[in-house]
């Protein structure tokens, strides 16, 4: 028998970043596999709906309940064991592992009572000269493992690193019967256009559709599906709605030394077009991100009552871009980037260096501290405004694209009157335009405004959500990104798997049926 | 003016978690340079003027040389790493003993010897004193400001209870007693001219000290165990209507009459 418990109103089950509000009367709390089956089993049966949640980090309602019950997966938390493959180290972990408790196990090597998947993997591990992290980074650390994959979550890292979907070793996922399996990487691809898998009493088998997406672009805008697929790229991406994801194995690389640079500008085109050459020009950069003037000018303003960011110096006012390099040879980069940011205005004086962790940490909250300020700002506006949500972009475009999207990010918010303030991964040409709402008028506005946003994206040849997901927010983005016909295909490979649609209806695909 | 300032490399003893067995787990907890000693070093920096010296030292194991990078980073013209296998498990009085002789053997003509009040490892605050016991010179606790005009050197000191302002004579030891919420990042510029300065590494044979007078050999203090202290709180909820009756109780709990 599993625990499930009453939701009272304002409960946290109800909401995520995105401060999106929903209803729910019940959460299921499985402690294992078995219990999520057995979970899945009896609301299969009774064809009642269920909502997957973790840590509830995500920006597009992907958690959030729409009067359905939610299943959180908050107790299934910790890593299981260490392998070793061709490739290299990798660990087995329990859903709702946080990337930061994943990163504290690495750093502080806390393998004790961790099992051997391959002889001798755990010793070898700990004995490494150097230790061993896990690279994607998407910035909240405060997210678990299996919402990364379920959302194929990226960051600023991914400039270096690719997405989670290059680090995801295997996984088991829960099927909405009840059924579960294990799926690992290159043992079972489609053979041309048709997939099928055996997962307890079922064979499940279907047509990959095919859309045409850009490798070259991040793009989070549902699962990801091409001729000749990997069954597991089913799951990464697919924000559950095909299954539940009860175990993940994702693959460890050595640590790099590396010293992190913020690089202040006068104005926001000096920064940019810096951005440009020092990303043609510098190799073995980690990430490059940028911070506009107004968000410089939302950190200096939080700075005083922000914990994360009170133990940081003070920013200059300007525009920043902000990127680590490897320590070895950082001297000679930093002469190269020295001779570019002369040319736009600004001098390696007007710049902070920091060769630690603490440094590092200090850096990144300070980037954070923009997103974070707004998630609060948009919390605050909630009693008084209900319905009202956070409207941040999530775009990518290719790189022949990036400077128009940007100017026309710009003008038609001006044209609008709206306040924002754009920051992010332009390293991947995927800034994050954050529109400051002030009335629910400017909430209809800015919807608006978003769509030809979006549209204008997919015209480039880009992303509509690049490394977000689609959650409940965004799901219109999906037949804008790849089409009805697409959308249509993805629902039958739904029919397929979740006849009864229990598995976070309204997720990905409207909640049309 | 040359200014003489004492820094430590630590375990950043804020990324440090407790196991279940009410150990301190230290794996994987980066060294920091020790924010007592960095604000008192940012403290001289700020202070200083054109033509003055800033020389750092510490004492610690090779690696200890990073933290006194990050020292030539925030702006520091010389350091000195004093590293031996010799002073390794140096309590404080043996540690001040090495810091003494350094600065009579390297460093005699500092005009000032800066330390920070204490390092977050240890805690135990006493190397200054007893560096400025073994150097016959006054010595100056819990600064909070220090400033040098045409009547010399003056401090603050922060007594808790009380702010006292006084003239340091040259060559006195001032610890700081503060440590800046607000740590500092230096720039790209400073960390590429940092670079063209080097660290001198000096042994305890540099120092003129036998082996006798240093490490744990030259340590009278003995680490019988250590222990984790728990400490137990014994509540009780009583309900009254009545706050005048409230009050009352609270003063007969703690003693206090009313």
């Amino acid at each position: 028998m599993f625990s499930r418990q009453r939701i009272q109103p304002g409960s946290p089950y109800l909401t995520d970043e995105s401060k999106l509000t929903g209803e729910s009367r019940n959460v299921a709390l499985p402690f294992s596999e078995d219990e999520v089956r057995e979970i899945m089993r009896v609301y299969n049966s009774k064809g009642n709906p269920v909502t997957v949640s973790a840590m509830r980090t995500g920006v597009c309602g992907g958690c959030v309940p729409m009067g359905n019950d939610v299943v959180s997966l908050e107790n299934m938390s910790g890593a299981v064991g260490v392998g070793r493959d061709d490739r290299s180290y990798f660990i087995r972990l329990l859903p709702c592992t946080t990337l930061e408790e994943l990163d504290r196990i690495l750093l502080e090597r806390s393998f004790d009572g961790l099992e051997d998947l391959t002889p001798g993997a755990v010793e070898s591990l700990s004995s490494e000269p150097v230790s061993y992290f896990y690279p994607v980074d998407p910035t909240e650390m405060g997210g678990s493992i299996g919402g990364n994959v379920a959302t194929n979550a990226s960051g600023p890292r991914t400039y270096r690193y690719g997405t989670t979907r290059d680090w995801v070793r295997s996984i088991r996922v829960v099927f909405a019967d009840g059924g579960v399996t294990e799926i690992r990487r290159g043992e079972c691809v489609a053979e041309g256009n048709r997939i099928g898998f055996p997962a307890g009493r079922c064979y499940y088998s279907f047509d990959v559709p095919s859309y045409h997406v850009d490798g070259r672009v991040k793009n989070a805008t549902g699962p990801r599906f091409q001729e000749g697929m990997d069954l597991i790229d089913l799951f990464i991406g697919s924000e559950g709605i095909f299954g539940i994801i009860t175990m993940v194995e994702v693959y460890l690389i050595p640590r790099v030394p590396t010293v992190s640079c913020i690089q202040f500008f006068p104005d926001d085109a000096s920064a940019l077009g810096a951005a440009k050459r020092i990303r043609s020009e510098v190799a073995g950069l980690e990430f490059l991100e940028f911070m506009d003037k107004g968000s410089i000018d939302l950190i200096r303003s939080v700075m005083d009552r922000d914990p994360l960011v009170v133990g940081s110096p003070v920013p200059p006012e300007g525009s920043a871009l902000f990127f680590d390099i490897p320590e070895e040879g950082h001297l000679d980069t930093l002469g190269t980037i020295g001779e570019i940011v002369r040319s736009y205005g600004s001098s390696l004086e007007d710049s902070w260096f920091g060769s630690t962790l603490e440094d590092f940490r200090r850096m990144r909250e300070l980037r954070h501290a923009v997103p974070k300020s707004i998630f609060e700002y948009v919390a605050s506006l909630k009693s008084a405004m209900p319905k009202i949500h956070k409207l941040g972009t999530d775009m990518a475009v290719p790189d022949g694209a990036a400077d128009e999207m940007m100017s026309f990010y710009r003008s038609r918010l001006d044209e609008a009157g709206l306040e924002y303030v754009i920051f992010g991964h332009i390293g991947n040409n995927h800034p994050h335009v954050e529109i400051i709402l002030r009335s629910m008028e400017e909430y209809e506005k800015a919807k608006a405004i978003y769509e030809e946003f979006a549209a204008k994206a997919v015209s480039l040849g880009g992303s509509c959500s690049a490394e977000h997901g689609l959650g409940r927010i965004k799901t219109r983005y999906l037949p804008l990104s790849y089409g009805e016909e697409a959308v249509a295909a993805i629902r039958t490979i739904k029919d397929v798997m979740d006849p009864k649609g229990i598995l976070n209806p309204g997720v990905i695909l409207e909640a049309v049926r | 003016m040359r200014f003489l300032v004492a820094v430590k490399q630590v375990p950043d003893t804020s990324a440090m978690r407790v196991d279940a067995d009410g150990n301190l787990v230290r794996q994987g907890v980066p060294s920091i340079l020790d924010p007592y000693c960095e604000t008192a070093l940012c403290r001289i920096l700020d202070t200083r003027v054109p033509g003055d010296e800033v020389a750092v030292f510490t004492m610690g194991p090779p690696q200890a040389e990073s933290c006194l990078r990050r020292c030539l980073d925030l702006g520091a013209d010389r350091a000195f790493l004093i590293t031996d296998r010799d002073l390794g498990g140096s309590d404080t009085w043996a540690t001040a003993r090495a810091v003494s002789a350094f600065v009579e053997r390297h460093c005699p003509d500092a005009d000032l010897l800066v330390f920070g009040r204490q390092t977050i490892d240890g805690g135990t605050g006493q190397v200054p004193y007893e560096v400025a016991q073994l150097l016959d010179r006054q010595q100056f606790a819990y600064v909070t400001d220090l400033s040098i005009g045409d009547g010399g050197i003056e401090a603050t000191q922060d007594y808790g209870d009380s702010l006292r302002r006084c003239k340091v004579p040259v060559r006195s030891v001032v610890s700081f007693g503060e440590v800046d919420l607000k740590g500092r990042l230096c720039s790209i510029a400073d960390h590429i001219r940092a670079g063209e300065r080097s660290v001198v590494k000096i042994d305890r044979v540099g120092l003129g000290l036998g082996v006798y007078s240093v490490g744990l050999k030259g340590s009278t203090t003995r680490i019988e165990g250590t222990s984790v202290v728990k400490g137990e709180r014994k509540c009780r909820k009583v309900r009254i209507e009545n706050p005048d009756r409230a009050v009352e109780l609270i003063f007969d709990m703690v003693g206090v009459k009313g």
